[in-house]
């Protein structure tokens, strides 16, 4: 019997065995808790509470790590590590800032509730992103559902601001926003493709990450996506 | 590099701009692009569109956009995981007790005749003792059908002679230095011994109301007494160590009862009397005498005994149900003398049944007493640790402390009044002023002084003089100095309305002779 323990003992003294196991039981559980591999974690863990600020240098794989040991606080230095980021992929998808806040919002709630089960076998980077291609795509299957039903509607008088802008001479329209209008009329699979290449500079591997498919479906999205958009920027193109 | 398609050449050059060329490849698109100007001109078109990309228009950052997610965030993701071991564990953990539980048990099962015999013989051990103690009435309170200045006796000294004639006494001893003992047996004489409530309430001016709530208090204080040491006729004694807690319970309570005047002479009549526990009069709010009440008479559904014969001692548990019982069986119509001369036989068997059993050691039955047992042919100690037990009831304030120990008296007498300090401890750490029997004790604490001072400012303001300190001010020398000061002041101010009276009177008079004329 180790000392330090404390034995309560009632008054007959029938059921001391017993009480003095219910008293020891913690003590021994926590003894067998398995003991994580991450050294710098554990020390971490032992130590005083850290303040938010210490936590903004840790990795995002720290993170995670700590998250789901418990420490629910370090996701706001993961939200606000890629929340302009990822503000930034919407408003390049959608060009409709309305919308960015809220789809945003989406997205880091259900990588919240995810990230418990998250097996860092791919960056948070890719991963969040991959969550908020999916989670667009779900906006632009909704928005094309809305679209269908109001369908007269929505051609005469929510496009319409659309059709006027294309309507304007491509000389007196502003650069960005004749891309962005082209980036509009890609079909979103290679909408998302080139984003994430020429706007948001990930690579070959990191894109068939988010999107789920192979690397020479990257390569051909890219290709076809770069050759659709030429074609509404070749006024742009063209000029010197 | 001509022969390719232009489809094929282009997707080559957007991989030379996305950097993903090998170095051959990219040497040849360099040579084409540097040699062939259609090529060129390709080149330069996909580089526009890249750039004209990259530099797509950027969205206005959100400082606010956390703040508007917390509030969104799913609340029960929030909650701190309260196992002892990570959540992924669990399953691992419930396996292992699991396991565990099925190794206990088949131990359990295959050792079940011999446990039950145990049980069944240790159970009715218990029965055969609670009908023979509790239902035959020889567990008996030592102390029972006391009265209030018994009880005042107990709460303010920790004493209680059993029989004045014997001296064997009940003694809480709270200035040990490791913690605190309770003593049964022979005690000395003391001068405290006189104390009884008419003179207490008569020293402290207790009004009618005041009388009432305190006497409510021995009430209580009475029943907890009673049942707080058992003896049984088997040689046992059963102290709940919670006694011990009752003298500075008491104290704090009778003073949190009284006004400020009352609690300095409440603490002046506690210095006389030898009283092992005083107060330190901070500044406080006077409690409501129900909620005192209340908090008094609760009672826990078990209480722990400490349980003393003469060669082992343990902890017991003793339900309300059973405790109530043995205030029953006191209770009975037996004469009361019969009740305190049987106790105290049963006392006196008991610590002579001890006595005699030296020197036997006495063995704990349990791992790591928190206490000590010392007996001699007079008196049976229990030492607990400082400590052992938490304190059962709350401690109000006024705090209270150990009496310090009076160094020294420095006085001052004056037209206004005599001043008069008293010294304690080794420097200044406690002092009191008596101005024409108003006394204020003041100690070391700087809320106490600040709070203690700005009440004697009042009390000098009444006697015409100005008493202001600062509460930072607080050694001796500024203390005599700003008394003295008060002192001079007040006597020339007294001086000058004598002289203004004397002026006063000889002025009538001439005006009643010339009147006479």
């Amino acid at each position: 019997m180790e000392s330090g323990y404390t034995f309560r003992l009632s008054a007959d003294n029938d059921n001391v065995w017993f009480l003095g196991l219910v008293d020891a039981l913690p003590k021994l559980l926590k003894s067998n808790v398995p003991q994580s591999t991450d050294r710098s974690l554990r020390r971490m863990q032992n130590s005083p509470r850290m303040s938010p600020s210490s936590y903004a240098e840790k990795s995002d794989e720290v993170l995670i790590t700590l998250f789901q040991h418990g420490e629910r606080e370090v996701y706001r230095i993961l939200v606000e590590r890629y929340q302009e980021r990822i503000r930034n992929l919407i408003f390049s998808i959608f060009h409709d800032s309305g919308i960015v806040d809220d789809l945003a919002q989406e997205i880091f709630i259900k990588a919240y509730e995810a990230l418990q089960g998250f097996r860092l076998d791919s960056s948070f980077y890719t991963w969040i992103y991959r969550i908020a291609v999916n989670k667009s795509r779900d906006e632009m299957r909704r928005r094309k559902v809305r679209r269908f039903l109001s369908f007269q509607t929505l051609v005469d008088e929510a496009n319409k601001e659309l059709t006027a802008k294309l309507s304007v001479p491509p000389e007196e329209r502003d650069a960005k926003e004749i891309v962005a209008l082209g980036l509009q009329a890609l079909p979103e699979k290679f909408r998302s493709a080139i984003i994430l290449k020429d706007i948001d500079g990930l690579s070959y591997e990191e894109i068939a990450d988010v999107l789920q498919c192979e690397l020479g479906t990257v390569k051909s999205r890219l290709s076809r996506a770069r050759a659709m958009l030429r074609k509404v920027l070749q006024p742009l193109l063209e000029e010197k | 590099m001509n022969h390719l398609s232009q489809n094929r050449l282009s997707i080559l050059m957007q991989e030379y701009l996305d950097g993903v060329l090998n170095d051959a490849d990219r040497k040849a698109i360099e040579d084409l692009v540097a040699t062939d100007a259609s090529a060129k001109q390709e080149f330069e078109r996909l580089r526009k569109m890249r750039t004209l990309l990259s530099g797509q228009r950027k969205i206005e950052p959100n400082p606010s956009f956390w703040t508007r997610l917390s509030a969104s965030l799913p609340q029960e993701l929030e909650e701190d995981n309260l196992l002892p071991f990570p959540r992924r564990h669990f399953p691992a953990a419930a396996l292992a007790s699991i396991a565990g539980i099925v190794l206990i048990g088949t131990v359990i099962f295959q050792n079940r005749m011999s446990l039950f015999h145990f049980m069944s013989q240790k159970s009715q051990l218990v029965q055969s003792a609670y009908e023979e103690g509790i239902m035959k009435g020889s567990i008996l309170p030592l102390l029972s059908h006391i009265d209030n200045n018994q009880v005042l006796q107990f709460s303010l000294l920790g004493v209680l002679p059993l029989d004045a004639k014997s001296q064997t006494a009940l003694k809480v001893d709270q200035n040990s230095s490791n913690g605190y003992q309770i003593k049964l047996g022979k005690s000395t004489p003391s001068k405290s011994s006189s104390i009884n409530v008419k003179d207490f309430y008569a020293e402290i001016q207790a009004t009618n109301e005041q009388k009432d709530v305190i006497d409510s208090l021995f009430g209580l204080a009475r029943r907890k007494i009673e049942n707080s040491v058992l003896v049984s006729e088997n040689h046992a004694v059963a102290i709940d160590p919670a006694l011990a807690q009752l003298n500075r319970v008491m104290v704090s309570n009778i003073a949190s009862c009284l006004e400020p005047f009352q609690r300095v002479r409440f603490g002046r009549f506690l210095e006389r009397k030898d009283a092992p526990y005083t107060f330190v009069s901070k500044k406080f709010v006077p409690a409501n005498p129900e909620s005192i009440y209340v908090e008094m008479s609760r009672v826990p559904a078990t209480r722990r005994f400490v349980v003393v014969t003469a060669d082992t001692l343990t902890y017991a548990n003793l339900d309300a149900d059973v405790l109530r019982q043995i205030q029953h069986n006191v209770e009975l119509p037996v004469e009361r003398e019969g009740i305190a001369r049987r106790n105290l036989e049963m006392t006196e068997r008991l610590l002579r049944h001890f006595a005699e059993r030296e020197p036997r050691p006495v063995m704990p039955r349990m791992v790591n007493p928190q206490f000590e047992i010392w007996k001699d042919a007079n008196t049976v100690s229990i030492q607990f640790q400082r400590d052992a037990d938490e304190p059962q009831w709350e401690i109000r304030q006024p705090v209270v402390v150990p009496m310090p120990r009076r160094m020294g008296t420095y006085s001052l007498n004056s037209p206004a009044g005599r001043f008069e300090f008293g010294f304690y401890g080794d420097s200044v750490t406690a002092g009191e002023v008596m101005i024409d029997s108003a006394m204020v004790r003041f100690f070391n604490s700087d809320n106490a002084a600040a709070y203690n001072l700005r009440m004697m400012d009042s009390i000098f303001t009444t006697l015409n003089a100005r008493f202001q300190m600062h509460p930072g001010a607080f050694p001796l020398d500024s203390v005599l100095r700003t008394v003295e000061e008060a002192r001079r002041r007040t006597f020339e101010e007294g001086k000058h309305r004598q002289q203004m009276m004397q002026q006063e009177v000889r002025l009538k008079k001439k005006d009643s002779s010339s009147n006479e004329r």
